[in-house]
């Protein structure tokens, strides 16, 4: 597992310097306009395309099926793989978390709502296109993924006129949603479907030929 | 005891078939495996190394069982690919790490000795590196963890002659422990010729020929004579023949040549196309 970590690591490691570069000026922005949610916009993007990169990268470099011929096993490889996106993506959510900080002027509040939130959606997000990527690769990926992405946008209109009819209900339901156990309940979800979804990331891989 | 045993291995795609292929390497030898482009060369190879699962067959390597003790072999195999060299954005001192956490024999010190002896900079990004740089690159990362088998795909492909012996070089060396072994897959049969005790050929997915040098030299020769002569032949003297406007060239069993006859030793390449192109049904 750690020889996959610190290959994959290896592997992004100039492009994390580029995506980290334009993550720092969208902090900046997020200062600017005193808005903590655009600090956490990007790291929960981040768990969309950082698989995508990464699995290009090494599909590119050939290196993983090198890495295959050295004592690692399969499922080491996808738990490593999966360690370091939840791992670059967490540390991303920190320092989101830092410029929400400065976003609200030290306000700690907001920030702190949105760290639960972020981080549970950057696990959510991970557990749903990791194995997406393992079982298409990353090409055909981008397009199950923008499936994927369509379904709320198409449900979002459908529910919307139920929800305008039981607008308080709805407002007292998300208050209580966003209440810290309730988010912290999330975020434990989130990383019990992430172990999940890379116990089926294993299963895909075992099966994989090169 | 074999260092490598393959029986009836196959492995069938929509379009090709290794079709069930047995040879076996001899502990402390050095086996070429051949073929044209396409013959199966590389499957057989990412079969060894578990890239592929076989539709058939038993692979033994070092006398184990490779999908049973998977981790086992592994440790004892030193990989050298064309297909699978560096990523361009590791420096080479990354190389090394990541492996370093792979192989629990892995030797800091050697790794970082071969890199003084081939003259590459351990801070020097992949990218950077000559073709020749990335092989032998490639090559000190197999040998650095006390590998007792080297399987290296197309090693000397792109290389020139000087880099190409160099290479060489570096095999005769890790040969000298008696315990190591070769597979070398290669379409430059010269280097084979420098260096292998063994040949596989494969064709279409199938072994035609797995044997010692000394037999190969011993059992094919190339022989130039009027077409009128070689049907007086004792059957399965000739292997293959091709006529030309001079009369018919033949890869021949030298051994089984009329008395006063004489074949000219037969090269690996001329061994291949001849098997490959004109053989005699």
């Amino acid at each position: 597992m750690l020889a996959s970590f610190r290959s994959d690591f290896y592997l992004l490691k100039s492009y994390l310097k580029t995506i980290w570069g334009v993550f720092l000026l969208l902090m900046v922005f997020a200062v600017i306009q005193q808005s903590a949610y655009m600090a956490y916009f990007y790291p929960v993007f981040m768990s969309i395309f950082l698989p995508l990169s990464l699995f290009s990268l090494s599909e590119q470099s050939g290196w993983e099926a090198m890495l295959l011929s050295a004592p690692v096993t399969r499922s080491g490889i996808v738990r490593g793989r999966y360690l370091l996106c939840a791992a670059i993506g967490g540390i991303t959510v920190l320092f989101g978390f830092v410029g929400a900080l400065a976003a609200e002027r030290g306000a700690l509040d907001t920030p702190l709502h949105g760290l639960f939130i972020a981080l549970s959606f950057e696990l959510l997000l991970g557990a749903i296109v990791l194995p997406v990527v393992y079982r298409f690769g990353p090409t055909r990926a981008r397009f199950v993924i923008m499936a994927i992405c369509i379904i709320p946008a198409l449900v979002t209109p459908l529910l919307m006129q139920g929800l305008e009819n039981n607008q308080a209900e709805v407002e007292r339901l998300l208050a209580r949603l966003t209440e810290l156990p309730c988010l912290l309940l999330f975020l434990v979800l989130c990383a019990a479907l992430y172990a999940v979804s890379m116990a089926i990331s294993s299963a895909i891989y075992r099966r994989k030929e090169f | 005891m074999n260092a490598l045993e393959i029986k009836q291995l196959t492995k069938r795609f929509d379009k090709f078939t290794l079709d069930g292929i047995s040879f076996a390497l001899p502990m402390g030898a050095v086996m070429g495996l051949i073929g044209e482009n396409g013959a199966g060369k590389s499957t057989t190879i990412k079969l060894l190394l578990g890239l592929l699962r076989p539709d058939a067959g038993q692979i033994s390597i070092l006398g184990m069982d490779p999908r049973k003790e998977e981790l086992a072999v592994k440790r004892r195999l030193g990989v050298v690919s064309e297909a699978t060299i560096l990523p361009a954005s590791y420096r080479v001192r990354d190389a090394g790490r990541v492996l370093s956490t792979a192989y629990p024999a892995w030797n800091d010190e050697q790794f970082y000795g071969y890199l003084h002896t081939f003259g590459i900079d351990p801070s020097k990004n992949c990218k950077d590196l000559s073709k020749g740089m990335r092989m032998k690159l490639s090559i000190a990362c197999a040998l650095c963890h006390d590998a007792d088998l080297l399987i290296l795909d197309e090693p000397t492909s792109g290389l020139d002659p000087i880099v190409r012996d160099e290479v060489l070089d570096i095999l005769r060396d890790f040969m000298q422990d008696e315990r190591h072994s070769i597979l070398l897959s290669s379409h430059i049969t010269s280097d084979l010729e420098k260096i292998a005790d063994y040949i596989t050929f494969l064709h279409a997915g199938k072994v035609r020929l797995s044997a010692s040098i000394l037999d190969i030299d011993a059992s094919y020769g190339m022989l130039r004579c009027a077409p009128d002569m070689v049907q007086d032949f004792a059957p399965g003297a000739i292997y293959a023949m091709r006529r030309d406007q001079f009369g018919v060239e033949a890869l021949v069993d030298p051994r089984r040549l009329p008395a006063g006859l004489t074949a000219e030793p037969a090269s690996i390449d001329q061994i291949m196309l001849f098997l490959t192109r004109h053989a005699v049904q």
